[in-house]
Parts: structure tokens; sequence; C-alpha cells
């Protein structure tokens, strides 16, 4: 653990210490005293914070003029804006218990890879609670829009068992200089059946920091995809405990990094229990001055026996100046397990680019075709709703895009 | 460009050197090749048959050391292996490459209207298109999936060659280049594939057969066979040459042109 001080948050702290809660200025104080994570914190050996230091952390208040997402917001919804649920515009299924209300509860830990929490904690006001009663089925859009200054929603949903929860987050806003900071905590009763989509489309200047951790039960899955599109700088960390037998989770996700974009990904996937799944599919891309990284670990207690585990990061470097950093780790304590994990970077493959071009495809083109071609394993695991629009979000995100639709139609 | 007529030539190759990570494989190749004639190029492992079709068709990873080759007159050497193509020149691969993801037919559409843009023709829309691949297609005994697929993604070694004559008939090259398109086959996926090559055969083209063995020669009668070994050609002949090799392998003809 290292401490550095951070402007942003002594600024946060001179412009609010009359008005937190005692609770919550403590945890200020203490995150000013400890400083947000560094690249010498190992969570965070990819992810440099440092560019906070002249945003402006304190939280908007009052809802701003915000940039519509062209993904339709479903039936059900809950909309945050600035990290502040939007009433109005939220919508929940009957038979839902759910509350907003002001935070309370122990204070998260002081570790690196606990302060993005810590943070979220200290400067979000107010929490929401969702209960998806057992045996029920729905579907629920959950929609973070921030504007300018600090945002800090946070979300716990209880899926009680034998319930299904199709979930749709996504995170966007306007072209302003935002910092958002999200957690979201899922707990998955036995049976319980969680389908979670994360899109990361902010506009170009905004950091989005994000935590998701999920409890799975006794055979119950939690699936989540995710694409990070947008944004000057996202950090998604994903912790995801199997803590009976039978659970299982699903977890993929792309990323593309053009211009001086960076995407950083950390997940922590725990088999706690025998007979339980993992599986982890990433894709990375980084053109330009793009950074990007994949750090997921997954550990194996002492008795998980029959845990099945792979992990399978591969990344495409589409200039000198790009870089992408992953690391897959594996920590297996247990015998009778079944674990593979692979990672790749590098650039196209120049088989396939002679061969599009030996057809007459110009090599932008080819390149281009290429590019999007790699994150095919990802992309089709994306449902029907949110697939077009990813795919149109990720083809902007290309060099030459408009020449390349058709390929993939 | 004016209509080619039979005779003129379309591929003229003199004295080719050309090297492979430092090895030396074309040792001053000579090939001339004319409209309306089918070539066959046989000859032994390793003599360098498919490093001369990878040349023509523009593969970056060779270097050539001295020689010329051109193509519809032009020096072929020069251009970037999209404008062969566009040009008219069709490398059939030995190892049609798997490309996950991007689809077969636009793929297809793609190459051909390239190919009509440089020959100042309007391009195809979806529609002329289809009515084409589907004739072709047709021809060559494949079925409706192949439409939606990805570029021989998962293909078996007789589809990913059938899928490259697809793309010939479609495209109609002024000169096919077929490496290889024989090995892998069974039987009756061989006369499906030569069927679709002998549709190609006209007045103002030229077809090269490279093969290791005679047996697509009953199949596509060649007007030509040489012999390539040791990065040269070493005899020429007609379609009787391919025969007698088929009888007495190729070690004879090794040993008289190294005792010539």
């Amino acid at each position: 653990m290292s401490a550095r001080p951070s402007p942003a948050l002594t600024r946060a702290l001179e412009a609010l210490t009359d008005r937190l809660p005692p609770a919550q200025r403590e945890a200020l104080e203490q995150l000013v005293a400890l400083g947000l994570p560094t690249p010498r914190d190992d969570a965070f050996r990819y992810t440099n914070l440092r560019l906070l230091d002249r945003r402006d952390l304190v939280p908007t208040v009052g809802a701003q003029v915000l940039t519509p997402t062209d993904l339709p917001i479903g039936q059900h919804a809950l909309v945050f804006v600035n990290g502040t649920l939007d009433r109005e515009r939220s919508r929940v299924p009957d038979g839902c218990q759910w509350v907003t209300e002001v935070r309370s509860g122990a204070l998260p830990g002081h570790a690196a890879d606990e302060r993005i929490r810590l943070l979220n904690a200290a400067l979000g006001r107010e929490q929401t609670r969702l209960v998806i009663a057992r045996n029920t089925q729905v579907t629920l859009d959950v929609v973070a829009l921030s504007s300018v200054g600090g945002a800090y929603p946070s979300l716990l949903i209880q899926v009680e068992p034998g319930a299904e929860l199709r979930l749709t987050e996504q995170h966007a806003g306007s072209d302003a200089e935002s910092v958002t900071a999200a957690t979201l905590q899922i707990e998955l009763g036995d049976g319980a059946i969680v389908d979670h989509t994360l899109l990361q489309v902010s506009e170009a200047r905004a950091v989005i920091i994000g935590d998701v951790q999920a409890r799975v039960g006794r055979d119950a899955t939690y699936r989540h995809r995710s694409a990070a599109l947008g944004a000057h700088l996202s950090r998604f960390d994903l912790t995801v405990q199997l803590v009976a037998p039978g659970a299982s989770t699903f977890l993929s996700g792309l990323f593309l990094a053009d211009g001086s974009r960076e995407h950083h990904l950390r997940t922590v996937v725990h088999h706690q229990a025998p007979n339980c799944t993992s599986t982890q599919v990433y894709r990375g891309v980084a053109s330009e001055r793009g950074r990007g990284s994949y750090d997921g670990k997954v550990i194996v207690d002492a008795g998980a026996n029959g845990t099945n585990s792979s992990q399978s990061s591969k990344n495409l470097l589409l200039s000198a100046d790009a870089t992408i950093e992953t690391r897959p780790q594996l920590e297996i304590n247990a015998d009778a397990v079944k674990c593979a994990h692979g990672a790749t970077t590098g650039s196209l493959d120049e088989t396939m680019l002679f061969y599009l071009l030996s057809r007459g495809l110009d090599r932008k083109t080819a390149r281009a075709v290429l590019t999007y071609a790699f994150l095919g394993d990802v992309l089709v695991d994306f449902t029907a709703n949110t697939r077009a629009f990813v795919e149109q979000r990720a083809l902007g995100r290309l060099p030459a895009a408009d020449l390349i639709r058709g390929f993939v139609a | 460009m004016s209509q080619l007529q039979r005779g003129d030539v379309i591929l003229d190759i003199k004295n080719l050197v050309a090297d492979v990570a430092g090895r030396n494989i074309l040792k001053g190749l000579n090939l001339t090749v004319r409209s309306g004639e089918v070539h066959a190029i046989m000859g032994p492992n390793g003599a360098g048959k498919s490093t001369l079709s990878q040349i023509l068709a523009g593969r970056p990873d060779y270097d050539i050391k001295s020689g010329t080759a051109t193509f519809l007159g032009e020096d072929l050497l020069a251009l970037a292996p999209e404008e062969r193509a566009r040009r008219g020149l069709f490398l059939g691969f030995q190892y049609p490459v798997e490309i996950p993801g991007v689809n077969n037919v636009y793929l297809l559409k793609a190459a051909l209207n390239a190919r009509r843009r440089q020959q100042g023709l309007d391009e195809f829309d979806a529609f002329e298109f289809m009515t084409i691949v589907r004739e072709k297609m047709k021809l060559m005994k494949m079925d409706e999936s192949f439409l939606k697929r990805g570029v021989n993604e998962g293909f078996s070694g007789g589809e990913k060659k059938r899928n490259e004559i697809l793309q010939m008939t479609v495209l109609e090259p002024t000169l096919a280049i077929l490496d290889e398109t024989d090995s892998g086959l069974d039987i009756d996926a061989l006369k499906v594939v030569s069927t679709g090559v002998n549709s190609l055969k006209r007045d103002d083209r030229a077809i090269v057969l490279v093969t290791h063995y005679q047996r697509l020669l009953d199949h596509i009668v060649p007007d030509y066979v040489h012999v390539l070994a040791g990065g040269k050609i070493i005899r020429s002949g007609d379609r009787t040459l391919a025969l007698e090799l088929e009888k007495r392998g190729y070690d004879w003809l090794l040993e008289e042109t190294h005792a010539a």
C-alpha cells in the first residue's frame, strides 16, 4: 500500500467537510490519508489514476441536460443522474421491493482494491436496494448518466432463489470532465440466474470507475458481458465469488482503445465451493496511443474440487504507440481441478491480411475487417437487443468503419 | 484494356531469382503464358512451385533478387497484391486461410466490385451479385449455408478448395494460378473442382495449374506441362510429359538434367 496525496480528494474534503454526515466525512478523511491507488499497488498495476488530480470529485447535485443515448431504455429502469436516482424516470416492476435511502452500514476496507468502494461510500449520498422476488423473472435497465463533477451511484440487488434477472447497465454522459465511481453488488440465491450486460459508452472526457461484486449461490448462474467503448479512461473491477456447489459464471467483454483512450479491467473469480465453473473470454484492441489491460485472477480454495475454470485474453495492437497488458493468474489450492488460461497480444495476422489483399481488398479495408472480426468471439455473446448497438458503436470506434459494415452483416 | 486475342502474352517471366528467408528458391525461372492456354507446372516437393505462385500473387515475405515478370504488359513485381488481383490475377491458395467473423460472400462481393471498378464497370448491386453467386454455387455443388459462414471458417479441406474455385468462377480472372488445388480432394470433389476450372477456359484467359500429381490433368487438359525443379523449369512439353512423369517419377529427369 502506498500513500500518495490526492489534491482532488483534499479539495473535496475542504469543500464538503461541513456538509457530510459523520460516517462519510470519516470515510473521506481516511481516503485523504490513504490516497487513491497507484500503479505501485498490485491491483492497480496497469491503471494510473493520476489524471484525477486535476478533476473535481465533488458530487454534482441536481439533474443537468444530458446526452441521450441511442439504446432505448426499457420499460423498467433505474436511471441515475450524476449518481442520484432520478425517481421520475425510474420504473421498477410491480412486486419488486426497492428502496433508495441515505447510506448506512460499515465502511469498506482500506486495501487498494477496496478504495474505489470507499470513494463511492464517502462521496455518494444515497444507495438503492432492490429485491428480485423468489421465482420471478425481471428485466431491468440501469442507466448511469453523468454530466460534470463527481457521480457515485450505488446499487445492491438481491436475487432470491429461483429468480431470474436480465440486467442491462449503461454508463453514458455528456462531454465534460466527469468522474463516476459506481458500485454494484449482486447476491444470487440458490438456482438464481443473472444475465448482466455492461455498456460503457460515455463521451470522450469522462472517467468511469466501476466496482461490480457478485456472490453466486448453489446452482446459480451469473453471466456478465461488457463493452468498454467510450470515456477517456475506464476501469472496472469485477469480483465473482462462487460460494456454493454448482455455482457458475461466464464473463466476457471487449474494449476498443483508440486515440488516447484507456480501458482497464480487473477480474477476480473466487472458487470457494466444489463443482463450480467459471469461464472468461476477453478481447481488446488498442490503436493510436490507446492503452488497455486485462488483469484476471482465478482463486481456487482448498476443497473446491471439481472446479472447472478457463480464461482467455487476446489483444490486438494496431499501432506502435498502443499498449495492452494482460495478466491471467491462477491460484490453486485444490487437487481435482481443471483450469486453463491463455493470453496473447499481437498485431494483425499477416496470412489473413495477404489473403484479403489477394482478393482485391485495399489494405485499409482489409485491416479494418480483420480488426472487427477479431472481436467476433465476444460480439456473439451479446444478445439481440444490445448486439446491434454494440456492433454499431464498435464500428464507430474503428478506423474505416464505413468500409467494413457489410462484412459482418 | 483492349480485348485479348488468343495467343496474346498474359504473363512473361524472365530469369526470376528469389529468396525466402535468406535461402535461394527460384534460380532463374522463365515462363511465358499466352491467352487461351492452360499450363501445368509440376515438380517434386520443395522445387519452388508454391514459392512461384505466392510471388506472382504478391506475398510480401519473398525477396526478388533479379529477373522480371510482366502481366498484361505491366511490371507485375511493382504492383501491390490488391492491384494484381484487380487487374485479373487470381491465386487459388494451397491452404486457404480461415478468417472467422468475416462473411464469406461479402468478401466475394467486395472482391468482385473491386475488380469491376478497375475495369471501369458499374458495381453489382446485391441482387445482381447474388444471382451470379447462386449460379456458380450450383456449378460447384455448394449449398446455401456457405453464404452465411465466415471465410473458410470450419470448412473441411475439400470445402475450402471448392470455395477457392467458387471465388475464381465469380471473379473470372484473366490469369488463374491454382496452387495444389487438387490436394486433399476425393474423386467426386476433384470432378466438381475440375468442372469449375474448365468453365473458366476462354480465348481471352489463361490458367496455370501447379500440381504434384498428374490425376488433375485427366480432368483439366493442359496445353503445356513444365517441370519445375531446383528453382528452374527444367523441361517443357505437352500433356504426354505429365503421363511420362506419372509412370517414371521425377528422378530420371533430375538425373538427365544433372548429367547435362
